[in-house]
């Protein structure tokens, strides 16, 4: 922990470059490919092509797969869902497809499910193609946690300052914003579809991160009162925080990310495919990012801000 | 403590436990017909296990495919192809698409505020092909109600779906009606309401010979024609207290004061009722006996989800929140399976109890007994939590089971915090209770900070943040609470079970040297 401390400006530059290339890489994708992050549904445009058939003439909808999937799957779509008919509702496969794939190829996709239908003799089918815009709701649920989440940190520093140092509360608002702006460049970094959950993972990173700095900071305000460590340096006293909460920190990160395995590994046995890992490399993106923040980046701060505590106390 | 008293106490504490868990979990059939569904087969499951339950709404003027091939040859010549949907501006009232699909964006926003507003868990509003709006809820069927095993859950699961879904996009403006065509009304205009007495039938607007009542009636405006209902009140809100499910109406002075004279006019009527409409549907009946004189009118409903469904709807039209456009009614709507897979509730719930058990195996070997006492504590909250999401019927998504997971895992951390000082403890010499009592008192400010700011942050989220972060919010709030509350409960645990430990000196595995003068 001492060698970190050292380093200290060291990792605070690491953490700016990062968040600077994941700003570089998110506005080059915004220009030439789907966008600053690797939007899903909620906050990007799709396409999309809806199939159903009546119970009556094709009873668990095997044919409908079958059809759809021999002449739709050559158009690439990144997501595939079937309702199996119930009642009087039909059997209906959607299929979502990118805004890149041409209105004609899917124009001809279409007609070509339909030919095969009609030259089946099925009467009750349809087949549409549709231009979805982003779901709305995508930009009103992230203004409203970024609220929440702003008004959790103000929280957070507040109650710092009061119940530990001026000093740690304002290293303590630099991890909150490091942990998101590191979520953030990662999501962008590595393009992993961000849908509604990554706006709650951020949420649960920055409780984490809350809760993680909260010990970290006990332990170095215990350790400045300790009059054992009177002719201790600053370094040392915020190393010996660091390690004395290491272990916990660490348990909390490598417990977290292990439940997010256990939990996508059912989910891939329930639905086995890409979309179904997508929010679970989001959460795990989440953890990677409050280890960082909580690992690294607060006690680095906090040695960089502490002058203003050890003035205090002197 | 007495080892007969510790194991009478351990005995009693692992029962109950053991019985609420098999409450909690364990389904099975009662006699022949009938069958009890466990606590975590009735939670309501969010759309990623059960689907959604959707429409999709097309304003005045745009068809689909379908209505299209229906029409005669000759009306079809005033619509165009527009994508999957046909359009017809002269139907519309509009000139331009771009303004059509202007004011449909408008409006999606506004049924996007709304869904958030009503606190769904998880919702899409989606403009398609610019001309029409695609909505969905998630289904909210509970584990037995998606599997089949409980069909009055089931059925109410898509009732309640299909109200809020049609409360919610109602379009139209406020009205205060009433089904007497012999009322008279003045108007709350200062300068009319000396001069002039008006007859309702002279106010017939839109809504007049719309079915709004269900029985083909005409109904009537208590407002006249220069008035806005919307100024009648500043705000609505719906609450449930002691099983009511109540609908408050806080008015504005000035409400309160027509409020006065409505209510009035409707106490001498046939009917005694006012009916609160939003376009033409009647989203309350106030039965009015005698005047109606406060600041605020509280109104009991049927259902939580209907007097949520209400409150939403009228805030936002009284915020100015009223869509553009006039959209087709909801005829039908449509249940989508589960994006997860058809055994996605099943999995994700066998994937919570092994992340359960692999904390508490993780606790036992490496803290032996204490760890055991740490893992009964854990397996109480994992019940805690399964009976709060029941209880308060938050709609259990993926990012709700994460945030029940990470709950468990801060737990266990705020208790790592205590076993590790204990350990320190051990390690000067102390006796395991002794050292146990020390650790408590050196990490008390500690674990109080931990739970502090879980809690804090938890109200923040629950309270501002929308959809499945709110969920994940209250989550936090109960979590934080029960793991505070449990923190204790392992503290008395470990004083019944450790008071007739043989050896009092080994903690964890580690064993130090007995001295003599202890």
């Amino acid at each position: 922990m001492t060698k970190i401390l050292k380093l200290r400006h060291i990792v605070l530059i690491v953490s700016v470059i990062i968040m600077a290339i994941g700003m570089a890489v998110g506005t080059v994708c915004h220009f030439v490919s789907n966008g600053f992050f690797n939007y899903g549904d909620e906050f990007s445009s799709y396409k999309s092509i809806e199939v159903t058939t009546s119970a009556v003439e094709d009873v668990n909808g095997n044919t409908l797969l079958e059809v759809a999937n021999e002449e739709l799957a050559s158009l690439g779509a990144y997501e595939v869902s079937f309702s199996k008919s119930t009642g009087y509702l039909p059997n209906t496969v959607v299929y979502k497809l990118g805004t890149s794939v041409s209105d004609e190829a899917i124009d001809e996709a279409v007609a070509a499910v339909k030919a095969h239908f009609e030259g089946a003799g099925y009467e009750a089918f349809t087949v549409s193609s549709y231009f979805n815009e982003a779901k709305v709701n995508g930009i009103y649920v992230l203004n409203f946690t970024a609220i929440a989440l702003s008004s959790a940190v103000v929280f957070q520093a507040i109650y710092f300052a009061i119940r530990f140092k001026p000093g740690m509360a304002l290293a303590g608002l630099m991890s909150q914003v490091a942990a998101v702006g590191v979520y953030a460049s990662l999501l962008a970094i590595t393009r992993c579809p961000v849908g509604l959950e990554a706006i709650a993972f951020a949420a649960v990173a920055v409780v984490l991160n809350m809760i993680l700095c909260g010990l970290f900071f006990d332990n170095v305000k215990k350790s400045y009162k300790d009059e054992n460590n009177e002719k201790a340096e600053t370094l040392q006293l915020i190393a010996a925080g660091g390690q004395s909460t290491a272990k916990v920190n660490l348990f909390v990160c490598i417990a977290a990310a292990a439940a997010a395995v256990i939990l996508a590994v059912f989910a891939l046995i329930a639905a086995p495919s890409f979309v179904t890992l997508a929010p679970f490399a989001a959460f795990l993106i989440a953890v990677i990012s409050c280890a960082f923040a909580f690992a690294l980046f607060t006690p680095s701060a906090y040695a960089v801000v502490s002058v203003i505590d050890r003035r205090n106390i002197k | 403590m007495s080892k007969v008293r510790s194991v009478v106490i351990t005995a009693i504490v692992v029962i109950a436990i053991l019985v609420a868990a098999v409450f909690g979990v364990a389904s099975f059939n009662v006699g022949a017909a009938q069958r009890y569904n466990s606590i975590a087969a009735e939670i309501a499951l969010g759309s990623d296990y059960t689907g959604y339950v959707g429409t999709t709404i097309y304003p005045e003027g745009v068809i689909s495919q379908s209505s299209y091939d229906a029409l005669e040859e000759e009306d079809k010549s005033s619509y165009q192809a527009h994508g999957s949907v046909y359009v017809s501006l002269e139907e519309s009232g509009y000139e331009t698409l771009e303004a059509l699909a202007g004011d449909v964006a408008g409006d999606a926003a506004i049924l996007a505020a709304r869904m958030g507003d009503r606190g769904l868990s998880d919702y899409t509003v989606s403009v398609r092909d610019d001309l029409t709006i695609a909505v969905a809820v998630p289904s909210g069927f509970s584990y037995a109600a998606y599997k089949g095993d409980s069909q009055t859950n089931r059925s109410n699961a898509l009732t309640y779906a299909a109200n809020t879904l049609g409360t919610l996009i109602s379009d139209g403006e406020l009205t205060l009606r009433t089904s007497d065509a012999s009322i008279t009304i003045e108007s709350g205009d200062d300068d009319d309401s000396t001069s002039t007495t008006y007859d309702t039938t002279r106010f017939e607007d839109e809504y007049s010979n719309e079915d709004v009542l269900g029985d083909g009636s005409v109904t009537y405006p208590f407002v006249s024609a220069n008035e806005d209902a919307t100024e009648y009140f500043s705000s609505v809100s719906a609450f449930t207290f002691g099983g009511s499910h109540v609908l408050s109406f806080s008015l504005t002075s000035y409400g309160r004061e027509r409020i006065n004279y409505i209510s009035t006019l409707a106490a001498s009527s046939e009917s005694q009722t006012i009916y609160v409409c939003v376009g033409n549907v009647r989203v309350l009946a106030i039965t009015c006996t005698s005047t109606i004189d406060s600041d605020v009118m509280q109104f009991s409903m049927e259902t939580q989800s209907a007097s949520r469904d209400a409150a939403t709807l009228l805030n936002s039209v009284i915020h100015g929140g009223t869509l553009v456009l006039a959209y087709n009614d909801v005829s039908t709507v449509a249940p989508v399976s589960a994006a997860g897979g058809e055994n996605a509730a099943l999995m994700a719930f066998i994937a919570c109890i092994a992340v359960l058990v692999a904390l508490c195996v993780a606790a036992v070997v490496k803290y032996k007994k204490l760890g055991g006492v740490l893992s009964m504590s854990l397996v109480i909250l994992a019940l805690v939590l399964l009976y709060a999401l029941f209880i308060l019927n938050v709609l259990v998504t993926l990012e709700v089971l994460i945030t029940c997971a990470a709950v468990l895992v801060l737990f266990a951390a705020a208790n790592l915090v205590v076993l590790n000082e204990v350990r320190a403890q051990c390690k000067t010499g102390k006796t395991i209770q002794a050292a146990i009592k020390a650790a408590y008192k050196r990490t008390l400010l500690t674990v109080v900070d931990i739970h502090v700011v879980i809690l804090a942050a938890a109200i923040f989220i629950a309270a501002i943040a929308p959809g499945a972060a709110a969920g994940c919010g209250v989550i936090l709030v109960v979590g934080a609470i029960a793991s505070y509350v449990l923190y204790w409960f392992t503290r008395l645990m470990w004083h019944v079970c450790s008071a007739p430990a043989r050896n009092k000196f080994a903690f964890g595995g580690f064993k130090r040297e007995v001295y003599g003068d202890d």
